[in-house]
Order: structure tokens, then sequence, then C-alpha cells
């Protein structure tokens, strides 16, 4: 049998960006957009579908070129455009399911800029 | 611009029952033996759809305490192994409003001859919605029952 098991975790991370709000929850709810930054350094992203609104569920495959492993479901809970989102997400490695999360993020004005929160 | 706010929160309850994990884990899988305790309050009124216990399934419940608003439970499963793990993501709504939105993560581990069973939350509380340790106690009552469904 296989060793089953489970560890919780939780981080936050803020950061600032010269972006105003709009411009910054475009950057996750525009295909296009989300495109230019969503898989890192030389990672790439095989297959990949869209589906942001309440209830929307969404797929992304990826991992290092000639190897796309992993793979992502995340289904949005909530959205509040321009402000929020909240969004479940499971991934699986060769198809073991390695982690399930809850993700907020928010979006705030902060002097012409915005302020963003990942937990 | 304050009114979208989330708090977030975690809590754990660990319980241990005299059942094997596998009439623990039942009590969470089939939808007769889950109504005996995974119930709102018998003064309020209640209504249960149907509950997909499967990796995507879904439940939905609703009740509202007399003369309230209808509080709403909506789950979506996202990892079962049996007799040892669930983990769903569930929201709650009172009225129009979406009052959370939370991880559940439920472990059945031997002890014994009996359970351990560890419920995880992690949650975010929406748009000033304040929960003040409300839904802890709410779980820890739903844990009561489910040890008296088990007796």
């Amino acid at each position: 049998m296989t060793r089953r098991s489970a560890r919780h975790g939780s981080f936050v991370l803020e950061r600032s960006y010269r972006a105003v709000p709009a411009r910054l929850f475009a950057a996750w709810a525009v295909p296009e957009q989300r495109q230019r930054w969503n898989v890192h350094g030389s990672w790439v992203v095989t297959e990949e579908t869209f589906d942001f609104r309440q209830g929307g569920e969404e797929l992304k495959r990826f991992g290092p070129p000639g190897d796309p492993v992993h793979v992502a479901r995340t289904r949005y809970e909530d959205i509040v455009p321009g402000r929020r989102i909240v969004m479940s997400s499971t991934t699986r490695v060769r198809d073991v399911l390695t982690s399930v999360t809850l993700i907020t993020v928010e979006i705030e004005p902060a002097g012409t800029g915005s302020r963003l929160a990942f937990t | 611009m304050s009114k979208h706010t989330a708090v977030h929160g975690t809590f754990a309850l660990e319980r241990t029952f005299p059942s094997a994990p596998e009439r623990v884990f039942q009590a969470f899988a089939d939808p007769k033996a889950k109504a005996r305790w995974f119930a709102a309050p018998a003064d309020w009124e209640q209504s249960r759809g149907k509950m997909e216990f499967k990796v995507g399934g879904k439940e939905h419940m609703s009740g509202a305490p007399p003369g309230h608003q209808q509080h709403v439970f909506d789950a979506t499963y996202l990892d079962i192994v049996p007799n040892q793990r669930i983990v769903y993501v569930y929201e709650m709504h009172i009225g129009e409003a979406k009052i959370s939105v939370s991880l559940a993560t439920i472990e059945f581990k031997p002890a014994g001859k009996g359970t351990k069973l560890v419920l995880t939350e992690q949650g975010v509380f929406l748009d000033g919605y304040d929960d003040a340790g409300s839904r802890e106690r709410g779980t820890k009552g739903l844990l009561d029952q489910l040890e008296a469904a088990l007796r």
C-alpha cells in the first residue's frame, strides 16, 4: 500500500506594483496576459485551458522542457473584478496528487499603483 | 473600497473514536450515514441536495434558523483516499452574500482498535463577515454529533 500522509501549510506573499489595480487584475483574468508570466524560468506550458469565471475550471500541464509532468487543475470560487480572486487548485506530478491549495489574491490601490497579497 | 475584505484563518480539530477507520470513513462517504450527523440544528428548516462522493463531485445543503436568512453549504470533493483521507473545498453563503471559502482536509488514522480523526480547515472569510471562531465552534458541534451517531 502506498504511504498516505498530509501536511498543512500556509504562506502569504505581498508585493507592490506600479500598475493600477485594473491592470494587475487583468494579468490574471485575460488569458494572453496570464500566459506572459504564469510559468517560471525555463519551464514550459504544453496544455492550458482558460475559464475565468466563478465556478470555472482550468487545466494547466507544465514542467521542464520535454518533461511536462505537472498538471494543475484550478477552480474559481470567488471573483470580485479588480479586487479579489479565490481559487482552489490541485497539483499532480506524474498522476500522483501532491497538493491541494486554497489561494486568495487580494488587490488594493496603493498610491498610483497596487498592492497585492497572495495567501 | 474597504467592502471587499478577506480574513484568513486555520484551525485543526482532533478526535478519537472507538470505531474502526472504515466505519468512521463510512460516516462521511455514505449519504444516509452522513445525514445522521452532518445537519443543522433541529429547529432549522433545511434541505439537502444530492451528494456525489467522488473526486470532482458536489454536495449541497441549505437551511435557515427560524426567521433568518438561508445558510448555504456548497462543496466540491478534491481528493478521496478510502478509509484514510478526504479533501474538499466549500463555500458558505448567508442570503445573497458569500461569507467564506474553505479547504477542509479530514484524515482517518488507526488508533488501537479505534480511529483518530484530524480535521483541518484553512479558510478565508469575506467582506466583513466576522467569524470570531464560530466556524470552529460549529465544526466541534458537528463532531459531537458524529460521535453520537457512531455510538
